[in-house]
């Protein structure tokens, strides 16, 4: 420590005879057993601190004036709720935001389209047409078709019942099997997976769609651990009315 | 005799600060009242330490506008009232620091400079003092 640093501190500091130095105080003492002048210094100004300490030792308070004093802390109002307080209405309209904001996230959340349902409908619609074989078989009888190309558990969703089947095939994406089969007298493609192996979490039956691109919409629906999903050429009011069973 | 509430005992070294800038006892205390009743409306001073530092710093503030007074010879408080002699903001620093209320860095803040400019402040202010000492015995 350089002796003005030494000299800044001591002079911010008054003794106190029964409380010990602070350590930057203490590192201040040590410089200044070094120096003459700076001892010389803090003596004349422990003199003077002695009798300033002295005054305030020895200063008396009226008792009337601390009587006064007392009465009125004790006439200070204790602190209510006041709803108009500025402090309190930050806080209220804060509380408000926050629970708007969880709400928004809360609702919101479940009923937005699981992106891995978007990224399989984009994988369909980039797959190449050799990977898919004729059919003329009713999409219902599909099942032992699907099996005996290495795919368990075809189911079809009941709207399509009955349906014209014109392609189907296996696709592979991301090493996990779809079973994709061609709807011509629908502008749509079913696909069949196992939700397991994606991050697709909404409650079974229900359909929730989305817009691909400006030429295609997507449907998806889970029954138990498979799910269903519809690539449909159109727009998303044209594959929501499809999944309810509307006009074809 | 009322006690003061332990939040508020400080208000007996106000007096005392109040005493040094006003150079006499009844307007110490109303000094004092006055500065309570306007850190008693205030909402925002959650801390009772942010609560008596500004309590000190409108006692700072108020005593700017007192003229020095004549000294009471028969006040008990005689070797206090030489203080009320010095120059601001020599005065309240050093009556301040005295207090031992605050670090330098907050009686700074109060009497409103920096905390480098405080040692040189603090010097003077002994230096007037001990002259003025040496001047009314």
């Amino acid at each position: 420590m350089k002796p003005d640093t030494a000299r800044r501190i001591l002079a911010c500091h008054v003794d106190d005879p029964k409380g010990d130095a602070p350590h930057v105080m203490q590192n201040a003492l040590k410089v200044l057993a070094k120096s003459p002048d700076l001892q010389a210094d803090y003596e004349k100004q422990s003199l003077i601190d002695s009798r300033l300490r002295a005054a305030f030792k020895d200063a008396e308070v009226p008792d009337e004036a601390l009587n006064r004093f007392a009465t009125e802390v004790a006439a200070i109002p204790t602190r209510h709720f006041n709803p108009r307080d500025p402090a309190i209405i930050s806080v209220i309209i804060g509380f408000v935001l926050l629970v708007f904001v969880l709400t928004w996230d809360f609702l919101g959340r479940p009923a937005s389209f699981p992106p891995d349902g978007l990224e399989i409908a984009e994988a369909i619609l980039n797959a190449e047409n050799s990977a898919f074989q004729q059919v003329s078989v009713p999409v219902e009888e599909l099942e032992d078709w699907f099996v005996l190309k290495g795919f368990d558990g075809f189911r079809t969703p009941g709207f399509l019942r009955g349906g014209k089947v014109d392609s189907a095939g296996v696709l592979e994406f991301e090493k996990q099997p779809l079973a994709v089969v061609g709807l011509p007298d629908l502008k749509a493609q079913l696909a069949v997976f196992n939700a397991a192996q994606w991050n697709i979490v909404m409650p079974e039956g229900e359909w929730r769609t989305a817009p691909i691109d400006s030429e295609y919409a997507v449907a998806l629906s889970r029954e138990k651990e498979m799910c269903f999903l519809v690539v449909f050429q159109g727009k998303e009011a044209g594959v929501r009315a499809l999944v309810k069973g509307g006009p074809r | 005799m009322m006690h003061l509430p332990k939040e508020w005992r400080f208000l007996r070294s106000g007096w005392i600060y109040a005493y040094v800038l006003a150079g006499q006892e009844s307007a110490a205390s109303g000094m004092v009242s006055k500065a309570l009743q306007e850190v008693a409306k205030r909402n925002d001073l959650v801390s009772s330490r942010r609560r008596r530092r500004l309590f000190f710093a409108m006692l700072f503030r108020e005593g700017q506008k007192i003229p020095p007074q004549s000294l009471d010879a028969e006040s008990k408080n005689l070797p206090l009232a030489r203080l009320h002699r010095l120059q601001e903001p020599g005065r309240s620093a050093l009556a301040l620091l005295h207090l031992r209320l605050f670090d330098p860095d907050q009686i700074a803040v109060i009497i409103g400079k920096t905390e480098k400019e405080l040692p040189a402040i603090l010097t003077a202010a002994r230096e007037e003092f001990s002259k003025i000492e040496t001047a009314m015995p």
